[in-house]
């Protein structure tokens, strides 16, 4: 029985926050009616910057939008962009950026910088094998370039560019902390603190997330096709995949004037997915860690003259223990030999990159913009190891070498080499006429190891009315082989080449952006790309066994975006997105497997009172071929449904509260597999999960 | 004797005066501090539109003021509460920010040097007699922006409603002959009037040293029909368009001034210090100003399309550049 007093208590309570909403709304009326939109209010006061277009085609997302898409890590951020897939590698369940139909099993094809500086890796051209993405509650806003973007970022800006952008002082400003929890053992929690009072910027940022990773059950693998041939019964088939993660990332940054030092760390432990040879591997581990540090020299010289140098050293480690296959394993029927103990190895890579570039805006000549930038990129993999307690015969199977050797020194998977790369690039904006602009660029990278690449630009701009605006776009973009595909050795499945060049692409775009309606804005996006020189790992003559990295493949494709953006009403947004790519390799004259042929994507973001929000989504994922030689059926399209509730209550302003439901019909979600088949029934993604959070901000 | 009396009532004299001076100086450092220690009253309200506030409260800050509070009021918070608060921190003056703000202000103007900020104008908002700047800027900020940012602009053409803006007319009327600027002012009763003049305005109607300014008054322009129409048409027909709502801007007009919330703080807060000094209104129907400090945001497509090159020696004058393609 509720006492009177509580009753009245409760009354009073209830009255207050609504009369507190009343107030709060009346007050918002009053200053909407001056300022438009929030959006408006934003710009405005400072707090978020008007976007300025690149001539290209570019998605902007924002730290709102993060918020909205309720998301705890990058990959779920990216897979809201259009025509961009996130896929995973049976390796670790790195994310694999799949743009326009451009796929890579290493995760190459995608430039992922971190405030404009490269967390490329050169032994795999990706961002590491334990990597495995990052948290978002340091993220401002993530800008995705689709298509090349070489003439101006260089190597590795061949399907596209994800630049994330972190939060600086000022838009911290203050004290943020928040919790967050939910299925699969998830805890993670943050804390922000940023100062840019007084002439200096302060800014501290630290970050931990961990999971033990989802109950995704892998039915066969590897070993099993292995026990089936030999007779033995050593699969973990069927068995969950490893996914637990355990990531700290912090961040420093001190700035004064035209100085900004800033330093980033982050920390990765986890599971290595399925397994590195796609037999499970529930006792694998990777680690490893990346310092970032850099300084900036940023500043207006003369008249005229925009100046910025960066001066950055990124130092990057990745230590595994695997067992390739499992405790049991006997390979004695193939010449190999038995592993009671499991077939096991520590792979280590180590990698320093040491860049400087210089830049210049120069705005002097009438109706001209130009840029440009030189620099100098000393990548370093200066110490690799590697102990195991097995050889490879010449067919690649695996002999016992009778316990765990180190074999830095004498039998190798690779060992160190380094590269450096001097660069030069110049680009001008000419606006030749009143509505028109001709945007030139092109860039001159030298390296050590292979030679020059050269990367023209060009983007065509027509202000075509009001409310539209057309975009005629070419670039040629280069992916530089890597160390891995340069360099392998005494590995009988995969061997380096030293002789390869880069793989080049060319893209062309026609793009319309259009504002149909002041509540509507809406763009289309169409693209053809040829891809030239493609490394990939062509058989070696009979009887070898091994692959050798070639510069043999070559890849068209076309395609289109097509995005929506609908301010239904003031407490109703709609945005979406829907892509289309085919593919062909024009080697097979087939799909070339694993990109979606189609993506639907669609949000709404719901106010029904100024303190909740409510955001509906869902992903569509459809049509993914299998590689040439994948004898497997089709693997099955996807709906996944998430749905995310956030709270700030009025009368306890810098509160928020969220809850999150995330493929919340628990939709049998797969991602492919290799094409070797070893896995049949693909890569299984997480069902029905939840989760919970708490942050404020003084 | 008489020379003893003589000394007793210097000494007297002496004694009052050096008490009198004694206690100026106890009392003149109380006297000042109070002087010097101000409050702001604002809304308690949700971001985006809560740093409008913060940064207002910074620009008191900034009139060397040496303590200023702050009070988060909602609906609930009486003029009692307000005058509480005041009595509790010993503050001399207040600046009162926002709707309810200015409700409480009106409770409050007979006890409590005051100003009032932050709040839009309206019919009834001058009535009130109380000291202020309103967030609508001041004719005199648009015009000083179109010769700064347009200096080759020589008249601007406003369509309005003489019922509810005619006394803005009339001002900027003033201010627009102060920047060298001709005013060409196109009266009209309703909003279908309003398009008549606009049509007539932008089909030729305006001369090519001419702009148009957009008023936010309802009576004259009308969001989802009548604005649509004047930046497709001004677009066609390359006329400039200057507002005083960015949101304008970011649908095509090519500049609007926006408040500047740390500028308008410090306004308020030297108003606040004029008046406690004697020097001020306190009240009237004058005392309400309109906003001076104010940003400029230029759309920079628009800006392009008009072949306004000369932008880009003029960066320095804007603030928010707005590219929306």
């Amino acid at each position: 029985m509720v006492g009177k007093r509580t009753r009245i208590l409760l009354a009073s309570i209830v009255a207050g926050w609504h009369a507190g909403v009343i107030a709060a709304t009346a007050e918002e009326e009053a200053l909407l009616s001056l300022y438009g939109s929030e959006e408006i209010v934003s710009i405005a006061t400072g707090q978020t910057q008007p976007i300025s277009r690149a001539p290209a085609v570019a998605t902007v997302i924002t730290r709102d939008d993060i918020h909205e898409i309720g998301a705890v890590q990058l990959a779920q951020v990216l897979e809201t962009v259009p025509g961009l897939h996130v896929s995973a590698s049976s390796i670790g369940y790195n994310p694999i950026y799949t743009m326009r139909g451009i796929y890579t099993q290493n995760n190459s094809a995608m430039l992922l910088l971190v405030n404009g500086i490269p967390m490329t890796q050169s032994f795999f051209g990706n961002q590491g094998q334990v990597w495995a993405g990052m948290p978002v509650e340091d993220i401002e806003r993530i800008e995705v370039i689709r298509g090349p973007g070489s003439a101006l970022y260089g190597a590795d800006a061949y399907a596209g560019v994800i630049n994330v952008i972190t939060r600086t002082a000022a838009d911290i400003g203050g004290v943020e902390a928040g919790v967050r929890g939910g299925s699969y053992d998830t805890r993670n929690a943050w804390a922000s603190y940023g100062d840019a009072s007084g002439g200096w910027e302060k800014k501290f940022y630290v970050e931990y997330y961990t999971t033990k990773g989802h109950d995704g059950v892998v039915g066969a693998d590897a070993q099993t096709s292995f026990d089936q041939l030999l007779g033995t019964s050593a699969s973990l088939a069927p068995g969950e995949v490893n996914t637990e993660r355990d990531q700290l990332d912090a961040r420093l940054e001190l700035g004064k004037g035209p100085w900004l030092l800033r330093t980033m760390y982050q920390d990765r432990r986890g599971g290595v997915g399925v397994g590195i040879a796609e037999a499970l591997d529930p006792e694998g581990q990777g680690e490893g860690y990346r310092w970032l540090t850099d300084l900036t020299y940023h500043k207006e010289v003369a008249q005229h003259w925009d100046l910025q140098a960066t001066a950055s050293y990124y130092d990057v480690a990745n230590e595994s223990s695997l067992h390739l296959f499992p405790a049991g394993a006997d390979f004695t029927a193939l010449g190999g030999g038995p592993f009671p103990d499991g077939v096991y190895a520590e792979p280590d890579v180590y990698e320093r990159h040491t860049r400087l570039e210089v830049s210049a805006f120069y705005t002097g000549f009438s109706q001209h913009s130009m840029r440009f930038g030189t620099g100098v990129h000393h990548a370093d993999m200066y110490k690799t190891t590697e102990r195991k307690n097995y050889e490879q015969n010449p067919f690649g199977i695996p002999v016992p070498l009778g316990g765990i050797d180190d074999v830095t020194d004498t039998n190798p998977f690779i060992r160190p080499h380094d590269r450096t790369i001097s660069f030069l690039y110049l680009q001008d904006e000419w606006r030749f006429a009143p509505d028109w602009s001709l945007t030139a660029g092109v860039r001159y990278d030298n390296y050590s190891d292979f030679g020059d690449t050269i990367n023209p630009r060009l983007a065509l701009v027509w202000n075509t009315s009001l409310n539209l605006t057309t975009k005629f776009l070419y670039g040629r973009a280069f992916r530089p082989p890597t160390f891995s595909e340069l360099y392998n050795e005494n590995n009988p499945a995969v061997l380096g080449n030293p002789d390869l060049k880069p793989q080049t692409i060319d893209t062309y775009e026609l793009a319309f952006d259009a504002r149909p309606r002041e509540d509507v804005r809406t763009s289309l996006n169409l693209f053809y790309y040829s891809m030239q020189d493609a490394i990939r790992f062509e058989p070696d003559p009979p009887p070898a066994t091994s692959s050798t990295a070639q510069n043999s493949g070559e890849q068209e494709g076309y395609g289109g975006e097509l995005e929506l953006s609908w301010k239904a009403a003031r407490t109703l947004e709609v945005v979406g997105n829907y892509a289309y790519q085919h593919s062909e390799d024009k080697g097979t004259e087939a799909d070339p497997g694993f990109a979606p042929a189609h993506q639907l994507y669609a949000r709404l973001n719901w106010t029904p009172v100024s303190s909740l929000s409510v955001h509906p989504q869902v992903s569509y994922i459809a049509d993914r071929a299998r590689a040439e030689g994948d004898t497997r059926e089709a693997i099955d399209d996807y709906v996944i449904t998430d749905l995310t509730l956030r709270y700030r209550p009025a009368q306890l302003r810098g509160l928020e509260l969220a809850i999150s439901g995330r493929n919340i019909f628990d939709e049998d979600a797969r991602e492919p597999s290799s094409s070797s088949g070893l896995i049949p029934d693909d890569l299984p993604l997480p069902g029905r999960h939840y989760y919970a959070e708490l942050r404020y901000a003084w | 004797m008489a020379h003893a009396t003589a000394r007793a009532v210097i000494s007297n004299i002496r004694r009052t005066l050096l008490a009198i001076v004694g206690l100026m100086c106890l009392y003149a450092p109380l006297t000042l501090a109070a002087d010097n220690r101000v409050g702001v009253v604002y809304p308690d309200i949700r971001e985006p539109y809560l740093s409008i506030f913060t940064a207002i409260v910074s620009g008191v800050r900034q009139a060397s003021f040496d303590e200023v509070e702050t009070l988060a009021v909602t609906t609930e918070t009486t003029a009692e509460d307000v005058r509480r608060w005041r009595d509790q921190k010993g503050l001399a003056g207040v600046v009162m920010l926002g709707r309810h703000g200015t409700e409480l202000a009106q409770a409050l103007k007979d006890d409590v040097p005051l100003v009032i900020g932050a709040v839009t104008l309206s019919p009834g908002l001058r009535e009130t007699r109380l000291p202020g700047i309103a967030l609508d800027p001041d004719p005199n900020a648009i015009f000083r922006t179109i010769k700064k940012v347009t200096p080759n602009v020589k008249r601007v053409a406003v369509v309005f409603n003489e019922s509810s803006s005619g006394w803005l007319i009339e001002r900027a009327s003033e201010a627009a002959r102060s920047h060298g600027l001709e005013l060409i002012p196109a009266p009209s009763a309703n909003l279908s009037e309003a398009l008549r003049q606009y049509k007539t305005l932008l089909n030729g109607g305006l001369s090519k040293d001419g702009a148009l300014w957009l008023l936010s008054d309802r009576n004259v322009l009308d969001s989802k029909t009548i604005l649509p129409y004047i930046l497709q048409e001004a677009w066609d027909e390359n006329v400039l368009v200057v507002s005083s709502s960015v949101e304008h801007v970011k649908r095509g007009a090519l500049m609007a001034v926006y408040p500047d919330n740390v500028g308008l703080g410090t306004s308020l807060g030297k108003m606040l210090k004029a008046q406690l000094s004697g020097k001020g209104k306190a009240g009237g129907r004058d005392a309400l100003i309109m906003l001076l400090d104010t940003k400029v945001a230029v759309n920079l497509r628009t800006a392009k399309h008009l072949g306004l090159s000369s932008l880009r020696d003029r960066q320095s004058e804007i603030d928010t550049v707005i590219d929306p393609h």
